[in-house]
């Protein structure tokens, strides 16, 4: 009995079940609503906002405000959805928030929801919805296309900004429905940082410009107070000559003890005897100090002690003043060899790096295309040095004077004031006095036209590499593969060659063949270490300049490590060649060999401690350690503490053979410096600026970003 | 029983361990020791390892070096039998000097560099007629092996070897 009214009830709970499913009447894929049998307030007896509504005349149930009203929380936006409205909204439109971590956080998050998937999470314009060609988004932080707006990305305003949210601009439609005026604004906040701060696109700064600027303004200042002073201290041949015989015979009338030392002159046994005599007490020392006294002068003492007639002391004065010409266009080859020849280094490096496969700087070869594009300034104002050298403005080559390397001079030019000089004899010529064999002896190397030519060579040959080397990076940024890298080594591979090569004769053409009588094989190694240390030095500062700013993320301890080991490895190395050259020459005490460091140890010698200090004891002490080397700060003081050793180091190596024993490193000299680096760095800021700072498809990426040492 | 146990993991690769030495020390475990065919970088750092002062040594004997060296040179070229150098016979070390230099120079990496070895061989207890340190020789070879020290807690090894085999090593032994 029970068993029967279970079944009984089980069936009619079941069919009750069946009756409840309002959306089934019991057929399959009908098309039937169903029944409603409660109609749970599935209709509102009220009007919906957006329902139709027959008493109002539209038709429509949502209402406009009243006119002359705004709704509560609400500002009207005073600008229409015009081009030149966006524009007025950009000048006159300011963030009305105040700039804090909160709201920038803030922005960066609603700026996750609303934008990043066109604009990109790092507004680059890559987000997942864009298109390069159908729907190409524009980086925030691109400062070079100027838009239809008459503005760069990175230059609009809060205001376009915000209009932009506001309406929509070409593509990107109006986003007032969703986003807050205030979420706009904490937005905006967010997109200022993205319009700043680029991890892949260096900006050169303003600040860092005009500093350039103001360094180059020195710069030229004190090229054109060196000029000018110089003119004003100079007297002509001519007149030097009038004016010492004038002062001669005064001394000759005046002074019988001066009498009586010229007489001794006539027949004197010569230099043994005048150079152990005391220091003011030698021929002529009252006819020099009046000279010094009418010029205002200090002549060099060995010359005047060696000075044994009239002639000889004209020359000396003469000489005195054509050092005194020499000094600006000195300053000027010192700097500009200087910065000529580390733009080359850095060349030499990114060679280097090719050809040896590194992978740990593929991140940063920006830095040396960008250090070597200063390669064409340096080379244009080399040249420019060498010509006017030519053109005997200047005797910073003085084997350039034809005076040295002829023999004979036509005899009825002798008085001329360009006497005409020749090697072959005949009845019309004389004997040259001041000819010099060894000079004339070198003539078949260094004579004008051969110079010129080889400068050339070199310095199209470094450009040309240069302008390669980047162009092809630039195509593999585009590209990819590993046929741009492959063509890269090849060219490295060449290249180094040429340096290896091109770098000595250099070295022998345009600062040892200053010191014309001298020679050392070894010199294009020496300088060059020296070129390439400040070179590294260089790398390292703009690396570490780029890492304070904010570039460049995959560079870190590893890599500074890296430069460190460059710098402390070059030191030692410039020490041991600058040690070999020296400790050879002193060794050997050959008179022809020795007299190049006779004067620099005699005139220069606080130079050569100073630079042995910054170049070989502060990268010993400071960069040694492991621990030290990772140190950005610490790396960079050594770097520019061998950057200044260097300079003075080239400062030694071409001012004796030049300025003399006259040196001096003032404002013209110092000026000079400042102003190249000026120069330098505006030029390869402004480059490293021109495309991403991060090599693209370099296919050692990868490593260089996981560098550990 | 606190019977001391000793677990070997073998690994094929130096990044492979160093990944390995840092995530095992992670989770608390003492590493005792690393065999290793060549030496890896930065595992002093991931092992927790002090502060090597083999570089004051290195300094020291250097210094030694230098100082023989100048003696030596003092020795036979000024005091024991004087050199005219260079055509300059002033007798004197100090003027003298720079052909002094390049022997300096070699006494001074002579010393360092023989001293240095010397001293490794005695820190490394690899004087002749010593044992084998190494548990497996393969570590001379290709294999690197990292050496775990635990208490007879069998709960413990498992831990400590399923954590090796995580890390990627090809072999886990124990030391009977």
């Amino acid at each position: 009995m029970l068993k029967q009214s279970l079944y009984l009830y089980g069936f009619l709970f079941f069919l009750v079940l069946g009756c409840g499913d309002s959306a089934s009447d019991g057929r399959k894929f009908t098309k039937h609503p169903g029944y409603e049998y409660m109609p749970d307030m599935y209709r509102s007896p009220s009007y919906e906002t957006y329902s139709e509504n027959p008493i109002f005349n539209n038709k429509s149930t949502a209402r406009e405000p009243v006119s002359g009203t705004i709704p509560r929380g609400h500002m009207p936006f005073g600008y229409e959805n015009t081009l030149e409205d966006y524009l007025k909204a950009g000048d006159n439109l300011v963030n009305p928030l105040i700039k804090s971590e909160q709201n920038i956080a803030d922005g960066e998050a609603l700026y996750g929801m609303f934008c990043a998937h066109c604009h990109g999470s790092n507004g680059d314009g890559q987000g997942s919805v864009s298109h390069p060609v159908y729907g190409a988004i524009p980086s925030y932080n691109d400062n070079l296309q100027i838009r239809r707006t008459g503005a760069t990305m990175s230059e609009l305003k809060d205001g376009n900004i915000y209009h932009a949210i506001t309406y929509g601009l070409n593509a990107m439609g109006p986003h007032a429905s969703q986003i807050s005026p205030e979420e706009r604004w904490k937005i905006i906040m967010f997109v200022n940082n993205l319009q700043k701060v680029d991890k892949y696109m260096y900006i050169f700064e303003r600040n860092t410009k005009i500093i350039c600027l103001v360094l180059m303004l020195i710069g030229s200042i004190a090229l054109i107070y060196g000029f000018i002073s110089a003119k004003k201290n100079s007297y002509s041949d001519e007149e030097i000559k009038k004016i010492v015989k004038e002062l001669y015979n005064e001394n000759k009338n005046n002074s019988s003890d001066d009498g009586e030392y010229l007489k001794k002159t006539s027949h004197s046994d010569g230099y043994k005897s005048s150079h152990k005599k005391a220091d003011d007490d030698y021929h002529y020392s009252a006819l020099f100090s009046k000279i010094e006294d009418r010029f205002k002068c200090h002549l060099d003492s060995d010359q005047k002690k060696n000075a044994h007639n009239l002639d000889d002391v004209i020359y000396v004065t003469k000489h005195y003043f054509h050092t005194i010409k020499q000094r600006p266009w000195s300053s000027l080859l010192v700097s500009n060899l200087f910065f000529l020849m580390i733009s080359l280094a850095a060349l030499v490096w990114l060679a280097v790096q090719y050809i040896s496969q590194s992978g740990w700087s593929a991140s940063l070869l920006r830095i040396p295309q960008a250090v070597s594009s200063f390669l064409p300034y340096g080379g244009a104002i080399m040249l420019f040095i060498i010509v006017t050298g030519a053109m005997h403005w200047h005797h910073t080559y003085h084997w350039m004077d034809e005076a040295l390397t002829s023999e004979y001079i036509i005899a009825d030019t002798v008085d001329d004031k360009k006497p005409i000089y020749t090697n072959d004899k005949s009845q019309d010529t004389i004997l040259n006095k001041k000819y010099d064999y060894i000079i004339a002896g070198k003539t078949a190397y260094l004579n004008i036209p051969f110079f010129i030519f080889r400068s050339l060579i070199y310095l199209i040959g470094w450009c040309l590499i240069a302008y390669f080397l980047r162009k092809y990076s630039l195509k593999e940024d585009i590209e990819g593969g590993l046929k741009w890298h492959n063509k890269m080594f090849t060219l490295s591979a060449l290249f180094i060659v040429f340096a290896a090569v091109t770098t000595s004769t250099g070295a022998w053409d345009w600062i040892m063949s200053i010191d014309t009588h001298w020679f050392s094989t070894l010199f294009g190694w020496y300088s060059f270490a020296s070129f390439f240390v400040s070179s590294c030095a260089v790398l390292a500062i703009i690396t570490i300049h780029l890492k304070y700013k904010g570039y460049l993320e995959d560079v870190n301890a590893n890599h500074m490590h890296d430069f460190g080991r460059y710098l402390l490895a070059f030191s030692i190395f410039w020490t041991y060649l600058w040690f070999a050259q020296y400790m050879l020459i002193w060794y050997s005490n050959i008179p022809e060999e020795v007299t190049y460091y006779v004067i620099r140890f005699d005139h220069y010698h606080i130079l050569i401690i100073i630079a042995l200090i910054l170049n070989f004891v502060s990268p010993m002490l400071l960069i040694q350690d492991r621990a030290a080397k990772r140190l950005k700060g610490q790396v960079l003081f050594v770097a520019i503490l061998i950057l200044i050793g260097h300079y003075i180091d080239v400062f030694v190596m071409i001012m004796p053979g030049t300025v003399g024993t006259h040196w001096h490193l003032g404002f013209v000299e110092i000026g000079v410096f400042l102003g190249y680096i000026g120069f330098f760095t505006y030029v390869v800021l402004s480059n490293l600026g021109k495309v991403e700072l991060q090599p693209k498809n370099h296919p050692m990426l990868i490593e260089s970003k996981h560098h550990h040492i | 029983m606190s019977k001391e146990r000793i677990i070997y993991g073998i690994y094929d690769d130096d990044d492979i361990i160093l990944n390995a030495v840092n995530s095992i020390r992670e989770k608390g475990h003492h590493i005792e020791e690393v065999y290793s065919p060549f030496p890896i970088h930065g595992l002093d750092h991931a092992l927790g390892l002090k502060y090597s002062r083999l570089a004051i040594c290195s300094f020291l004997f250097g210094l030694t070096g230098f100082c023989c060296a100048l003696l030596l040179m003092w020795a036979i070229m000024i005091y024991d039998w004087p050199m005219n150098i260079g055509g300059k016979p002033s007798f004197t070390l100090n003027e003298n000097l720079p052909a002094f230099i390049p022997v300096t120079f070699e006494m001074t990496v002579f010393f360092g560099a023989h001293l240095m070895v010397i001293t490794f061989l005695i820190r490394c207890g690899l004087y002749p007629g010593s044992n084998e340190k190494s548990p497996d020789p393969r570590t001379t070879d290709d294999k690197f092996l990292m050496e775990i020290h635990t208490n007879n807690d069998e709960k413990n090894i498992k831990k400590i070897k399923d954590l090796m085999k995580k890390t990627g090593a090809t072999e886990i032994k124990e030391k009977e």
